[in-house]
């Protein structure tokens, strides 16, 4: 359907609005986490592993990606949970480095020299069609449900929170742990996309993309990711490759420009509020109609 | 006074900050149907009691009973889930939030609570909501925000209210008529309350009895008219 090299980019530009989801969930209940990076490469390696040596169909790499990507997003959560602000940005970062060096000591992982030979799904782009719609569709029902509502209030105020009855601690793991299984989707996605992985793609710089992402499309919805994902990964993909080498430089300065112009993204929270207000009223009123 | 079911006791109880103490030895008795006022000057300690309540905030020493019932260590969710509903101090509005979501996070952990029937009676009490409800709650006025606050608190059918300075910065008829409609609710739902008031001349004219707290410690109790004739109270909180 698409040539080679636009499948190539559609499917990461998936990759990247998974990714920006597993962000913003935590984002909503007031951690700014930083782990997103540490679950990607943890389903990209579990997906990897698995298609290299036991050639499992991708749907299994991916089940079985989320499967580790929960339980190794959980683990953290629960020290997570009990930090707020820039201690846990910081210390979710270090999450990145040290399974950076722990791949590099697992020959089995392909070490340094990283990981090849991952079989080749032919419907990959399909596949990450499907993954997507899921993942919004659930996000979305989440993020309007008695659990998103209760995220919302520990972001707003912690204290109030739990005066209304929502256990914070457990909410802020759940919200962690649910953006490990995003990132990790993502991870193993971005495996069969690839088809070769290093210890070192996943760094910094693939952090700083999610986190300029999330912010220049709109941290407070679903729907920033969308529009912000395609439009930058374009930027730094269609660029002449004689700057190519300073994209980092252009997302940081887009990040600080979009921070000082406005500060919620592009999509912003009264714009969605609008959306959802017009449909919702709408239906209540006509619902009223219909009783009368 | 004739013996009508206790709702909450608190016997002995002593907060601390640190080394700092905030309540120290009270004894506060609360019955079924009755309003009560916390009374008590800046820092006297009614936020640290209402709080303690709930388990924000654990005692050091005493004890406290809800429906016959200790509930001094139990988890803040638990309370909650028991029947015991807060205002906080300075409305808590979440103003990002619609007033409708507001109102959902009433309930958040009131099962089998009838959430569209009492929908209906708030908003037959503040039919302002019902217009707004689709509005961000930070957008509301003071005094709208404070209904939404107390719609919020009710609207899981608690046993127990509790209200921290519900008159705070609201003009003097607005206060007027957030209390009788909190009369009209107590007397339609029996509901029982207990409000932290500085503005002492408002919550006694409300209440049935009332308690002073001063510097952490209860100085004065009793019938809400009886203390409003106190020459005590008169001079230090009705400014007379
Ligand atoms: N987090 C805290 N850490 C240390 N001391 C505190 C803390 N919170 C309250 N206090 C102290 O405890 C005492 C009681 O405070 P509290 O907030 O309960 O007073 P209050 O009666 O609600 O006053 P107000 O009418 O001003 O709200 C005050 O001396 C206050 O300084
Ligand atoms: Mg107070």
């Amino acid at each position: 359907m698409f040539s080679t090299g636009t499948t190539y980019f559609l499917i990461l530009v998936i990759v990247y609005i998974l990714l920006v989801w597993g962000a913003l969930i935590p984002f909503r209940a007031g951690l700014l986490y930083n782990g997103t990076v540490y679950c990607m490469a943890i389903g990209g390696y579990v997906a990897g592993f698995l298609s290299k040596n036991f050639d499992l169909p991708f749907i299994v790499c991916v089940l079985a990606a989320i499967l580790v990507g929960l339980i190794l997003g959980f683990i953290p959560a629960l020290g997570f949970a009990r930090t707020n602000g820039i201690v846990t940005a910081i210390s979710s970062m270090a999450l990145i480095f040290i399974l950076e060096s722990v791949i590099r000591n697992l020959d089995f992982l392909g070490g340094s020299t990283g990981m090849t030979g991952i079989h080749k799904e032919n419907h990959l782009l399909l596949w990450a069609v499907i993954l997507l719609i899921i993942f919004g569709v659930f996000l979305y029902r989440l993020n309007n449900s008695r659990i998103g509502r209760a995220w919302e209030a520990i972001q707003t105020d912690p204290q109030m929170a739990q005066s209304l009855g929502v256990n914070t601690f457990w909410m802020t793991v759940a919200a962690l742990t649910l953006s490990s299984v995003f990132s990790a989707t993502a991870g193993a996605v971005y495996a069969f996309n690839m088809r070769v992985l290093y210890p070192g793609t996943f760094s910094f710089t693939f952090l700083l993309n999610i986190m300029t992402m999330l912010f220049v499309g709109g941290r407070y919805t679903q729907w920033g990711a969308i529009i912000s994902c395609p439009l930058l990964w374009s930027i730094s993909v269609f660029m002449p490759t004689s700057i190519q080498k300073l994209s980092n430089y252009i997302y940081a300065v887009i990040l600080i420009l979009i921070l000082m112009l406005r500060p919620e993204g592009i999509v912003t929270r009264r714009m969605t509020n609008k959306v959802k207000n017009f449909f919702t009223a709408k239906l209540s009123r006509r619902r009223q109609g219909a009783k009368a | 006074m004739e013996q009508t079911e206790m709702m909450l006791k608190i016997s002995d109880l002593s907060v601390y900050y640190g080394p700092i103490c905030a309540l120290k030895k009270v004894d506060l008795e609360v019955r079924k149907g009755e309003i009560v006022a916390l009374l008590g000057s800046n820092g006297a300690g009614k936020s640290t009691l209402v709080n303690t309540i709930i388990g924000l905030l654990h005692a050091k020493r005493g004890k406290i009973e809800f429906m016959g019932r200790d509930i001094t260590r139990q988890k803040t969710e638990t309370t909650i889930q028991s029947g015991i509903s807060v205002v906080p101090e300075g409305r808590g509005m979440l103003a990002n939030m619609t007033v409708m979501e507001n109102l959902q996070l009433g309930v958040y952990r009131h099962k089998g609570v009838d959430f569209n029937k009492n929908l209906e009676m708030i908003f037959e009490y503040f039919p302002i909501l019902k217009e707004r409800q689709w509005q961000a709650a930070g957008t509301l006025s003071g005094g709208e925000q404070q209904m939404l606050a107390i719609s919020r608190a009710i609207v899981g059918e608690p046993k127990l209210l509790l209200m921290d300075e519900l008159s705070l910065a609201l003009s003097p008829a607005y206060v007027d008529i957030i209390f009788k409609a909190l009369i009209k609710l107590r007397n339609e739902k029996g509901f029982t309350i207990l409000l932290a008031e500085q503005n002492a001349k408002k919550a006694l004219q409300y209440s049935d009895r009332g308690y002073v707290l001063d510097l952490g410690e209860t100085v004065l109790e009793g019938d809400a008219r009886e203390l409003m004739g106190n020459p005590y109270v008169q001079t230090a909180y009705l400014g007379a």
